[in-house]
């Protein structure tokens, strides 16, 4: 061996290693139909207490599924990814990185509250989808380029088309739900074919690391 | 070139400590896969890594599998960047 590695190159792994078994993607896409799911389905209870004690249960259940699904896909990845692959732990961020990711944040929340600010009630419910739409796009396109996962940009494609396509039926808040289940599906999909790839690629050493 | 950190330069252990410094740890099995190295080459790598306290390992099991997580020291994480900064001072040199 006496080619030198690519140390830019190196630095991007860990993420696509983290990512090659498309479990982030499919937990992330079930609870994406979670949340959109559950939310419509709220909208059709009729008035009574059994709407409210929902709306009092379910945004809070919603609120707390984040976590849910890192502990999920950490115990997946414990069963199914570390013994086929190898076990990796990923760098936590550095403080620049954090003060970064924190500074966006507070930039995307402004936007979209100059959005709600400027629009009429009605005009901030057909405008949301669009504008969830292209920042999750966004997040696809930013996702892979950092990971060198072309297949994000499909998924970056669908957030895009989805996120127009449900604005253009003008149905308020609805849309926004209606997006986040169509997008869930394909993300879980998406998710569910990488994982059968990986297991059907990658299997177990018969010895241990 | 003469102040270039040998353990390091070498391009084999180049290439395992700068996949460590991209992780926070890992196993064998993933540093192998990555490194596309074989066991014997690796271990013998890392066994020099480890020597200069570059490197830390930490055997265990995982139920009845053995398990050997590596990770960069702080030692190795400063030689790295020394060696990363006096490689583009370098190249940079080269450039000009």
């Amino acid at each position: 061996m006496t080619q030198y590695p690519n140390l830019k190159e190196i630095e991007g792994r860990p993420m696509r290693s983290w990512n090659m078994d498309g479990l982030q993607e499919m937990i992330m896409g079930i609870l994406w139909i979670l949340w959109g799911g559950l939310w419509l389905l709220g909208q059709e209870l009729p008035k009574g207490k059994l709407y409210q004690a929902y709306w009092l249960v379910v945004p809070a259940m919603l609120a707390l599924s984040g976590f849910a699904g890192n502990w999920v896909v950490r115990r997946l990845k414990e069963r199914v990814t570390f013994p086929r692959s190898g076990y990796v732990a990923l760098r936590e961020p550095t403080r620049q990185e954090r003060l970064g990711t924190a500074l966006l944040a507070i930039v995307v929340a402004a936007i979209l509250a100059i959005v709600v600010l400027r629009t009429r009630t009605e005009g901030v419910a057909h405008l949301i989808t669009p504008v969830v739409g292209v920042i999750l796009s966004l997040a696809f396109v930013v996702a892979s380029l950092k990971q060198r996962a072309p297949h994000f940009l499909v998924l970056a494609g669908v957030a895009l088309a989805l996120g127009i396509a449900f604005g253009a039926l003008h149905t308020g808040w609805e849309s926004l739900n209606w997006l986040f289940v169509v997008l869930g599906v394909v993300a879980a999909v998406s998710g569910a074919i990488r994982l059968s790839r990986f297991v059907r690629e990658h299997g177990v050493p018969v010895e241990g690391a | 070139m003469n102040d270039l950190d040998r353990v390091i330069h070498e391009p084999a252990r180049l290439l395992i400590v700068a996949l460590l410094a991209s992780v926070k740890e890992s196993d064998f099995l993933w540093l192998q896969k990555e490194s596309a190295l074989t066991k014997g080459n690796l271990s013998s790598h890392l066994g020099k890594l480890e020597e200069a306290g570059y490197v830390e390992v930490e055997k265990s099991f995982r139920g009845k599998i053995p398990l050997t997580v590596l990770r960069l020291t702080a030692g190795g994480r400063t030689a790295f960047a020394e060696y990363k900064r006096q490689m583009n001072g370098l190249l940079g040199k080269a450039g000009a």
